[in-house]
């Protein structure tokens, strides 16, 4: 190899040499993370923003996956390297905000979840990369087949009863997500963390969320039970779906190795 | 100078100029440009809904025709960064326009460097004072937005053929757009060409106001539910629009608001948080998405 040769090797190194180096740091390493789903504490009974007063004795929710995501605006060489090495995708602003973000981490199988459970629902180990975390997005899909008799067939379901000016209404049904553009996607659920080795990733369902524009008294059809049922065309199923999808019935955080 | 000199010298700044490019997006930094930065509403701005014509036709789907009176906007903070971090240094002053009155020029660049900045940004917010009118915004109007610290007002009448509604929406949002697709060629920012002018353009997109989804790229633009909750004099503020819950939107019978098949309609937020389902904070939402770049060019935003 000639010298000349040699020099100009040497020379193209000095940039891949500058960005390993800048790599090298915490950030961006592959961890291993706990996954978890719980429901807040006493979350079957709670008032409405519309002033019933609701008891829920079933509240399940076909959920899944899940991602985390990196802030959209990183800071630091990594970040500068990173951004020119692979710039990032765009879509619309008025639709697809979080559209070409950074994943950190995901869990892509769906769960039945008991959005009443007293205790936290492990789901399992995924690897991940560390580092900040600033919003999740839950997806809201058709049950699998083997979450179908769970949910009813539909992506929640819930049964309880709302109470209002001594008016009772024992009430149960099902939601289904249209498949239209993001709908089946809860975007935004704020998230304040930094992802690390042993670690626990857990998402809160507020079940208590679900019915807070809901007028229980606009329901119609009765069961042979005399149970109103949340159909289709109701209030109740449209303020469901609203409420539902909102970041307000979600909450994500981040627990360290040390605090588990 | 020697061989073994000249080995030296090839060395280093074969090094120093492949690492300056790496930073820097290899641009050479000597050769400069201008950038002419204008403020438009479109033609929707100026003639209001229906506008164009054929398949680019947009009108409201429950055949409601729509004037603006004033659209005026208040920005500050044009900028042009690289993806490598570097910034173009614009120094872009406060301005506020009224777009209902055609499509200023709200800055001037001069010796901007020449090169690709990936990232067009600029920030919707509240004026003060000292903001300057790059059109016929009258001193009233400017020290209203001041007082009130809106970034956006929009007046303007609606009319189903027999009844007129009268509009007045007044946004206080601090958005700032960033990471701005450009319409023109759907790549990323602008380039500035060497020793000449470039034509930007900061777009709103007033439809945006009348959606009924943010879920998907194609809702449709309704009036029928701000109609029905005009107060006694016709007037719409949001104020009004917040006696429309998302869930049980109404005609102005008084009815539930029905689509051709007779089903209830339900406004779909998509990915935008709104502080209450009801369609004064649906509105407010849809404001914060207005925001884009030569034409069609979406950006990135963030509401502060």
């Amino acid at each position: 190899m000639s010298k000349k040769l040699r020099i100009v090797l040497f020379s193209l190194c000095w940039p891949v040499a500058f960005l390993a180096a800048a790599c090298g740091e915490t950030e961006g390493q592959v961890v291993t993370v706990e996954v978890a789903l719980e429901a807040p504490s006493s979350p079957a009974s709670f008032t409405t923003a519309t002033g019933w007063e609701v008891r829920l004795d079933e509240a399940q929710i076909a959920i899944g996956p899940l991602f985390a995501f990196a802030p959209r605006f990183e800071g630091g060489a990594v970040a500068a390297l990173r951004s020119f090495l692979m710039p990032r995708a765009r879509a619309h602003g008025g639709t697809d905000p979080l559209n070409g973000r950074r994943v950190r981490a995901e869990w892509l199988p769906q769960v039945a979840f008991d959005a009443l459970a007293i205790e936290p629902l492990v789901l399992g180990t995924i690897d991940a990369e560390s580092g900040a975390v600033d919003a999740v997005t839950v997806t809201l899909n058709p049950p699998d087949p083997g979450n179908a008799t769970t949910m009813h067939d539909h992506h929640f379901w819930a049964r309880g009863e709302a109470t209002k000016d001594g008016e009772t209404i024992r009430f149960e049904g099902g939601l289904d997500i249209p498949d239209v553009g993001l709908s089946r996607r809860v975007e935004n659920v704020p998230i304040e963390a930094s992802l690390g080795q042993g670690g626990r990733w857990t998402v809160t369902v507020r079940a208590s969320e679900w019915f807070q524009d809901a007028q229980f008294d606009r329901l119609t059809e009765q069961n042979a039970e005399d149970v109103f049922l949340i159909t289709p065309e109701s209030q109740v199923r449209s303020a469901w779906l609203l409420d539902a999808r909102s970041t307000r019935a979600y909450a994500a955080r981040f627990d360290s190795e040390e605090v588990r | 100078m020697t061989r073994a000199r000249r080995r030296t010298m090839t060395f280093l700044v074969t090094s120093l100029s492949c690492l300056g490019g790496l930073i820097t997006g290899c641009g050479d930094g000597s050769s400069t440009g201008e950038v002419r930065v204008d403020l438009s509403g479109e033609d929707a701005a100026v003639q209001g809904y229906p506008v164009g014509s054929g398949d680019n036709e947009i009108a409201f789907v429950d055949g409601f025709t729509l004037q603006f009176d004033k659209v005026l906007v208040s920005l500050e903070n044009f900028e042009l960064a690289g993806s490598d971090g570097s910034g173009a240094n614009l120094a872009a002053d406060a301005v506020v326009a009224d777009l209902h009155l055609g499509e200023p020029e709200a800055w001037v660049f001069e010796g901007v460097p020449s090169r690709r900045w990936n990232d067009v940004r600029y920030v919707v917010t509240p004026p003060t004072i000292n903001s300057r009118a790059v059109n016929a915004v009258t001193d009233q109007d400017l020290q209203a937005m001041v007082d009130g610290g809106y970034s956006l007002w929009i007046m303007g009448t609606a009319s189903d053929g027999v009844d007129e509604y009268a509009f007045d929406l007044r946004f206080d949002s601090r958005v700032v757009a960033d990471a701005c697709v450009n319409g023109i060629d759907e790549t990323d920012g602008l380039v500035v060409p060497n020793n000449a002018v470039v034509r930007a353009q900061v777009t709103i997109h007033l439809d945006h106001l009348f959606f009924d989804t943010f879920a998907t790229d194609d809702g449709l633009l309704r009036f029928e539910p701000w109609a029905a909750v005009a107060g006694d004099d016709g007037r719409i503020t949001l104020e009004d629009l917040e006696l429309q819950s998302l869930s049980d939107l109404r005609d102005r019978s008084g009815g539930p608001l029905l689509d051709g098949e007779g089903s209830p309609i339900v406004y779909d937020p998509g990915p935008l948080s709104l502080a209450a389902n009801n369609l004064r904070e649906y509105v407010i939402a849809a404001a914060t998405t207005t925001n884009h770049f030569n034409g069609e060019g979406h950006c990135d935003y963030m509401v502060e």
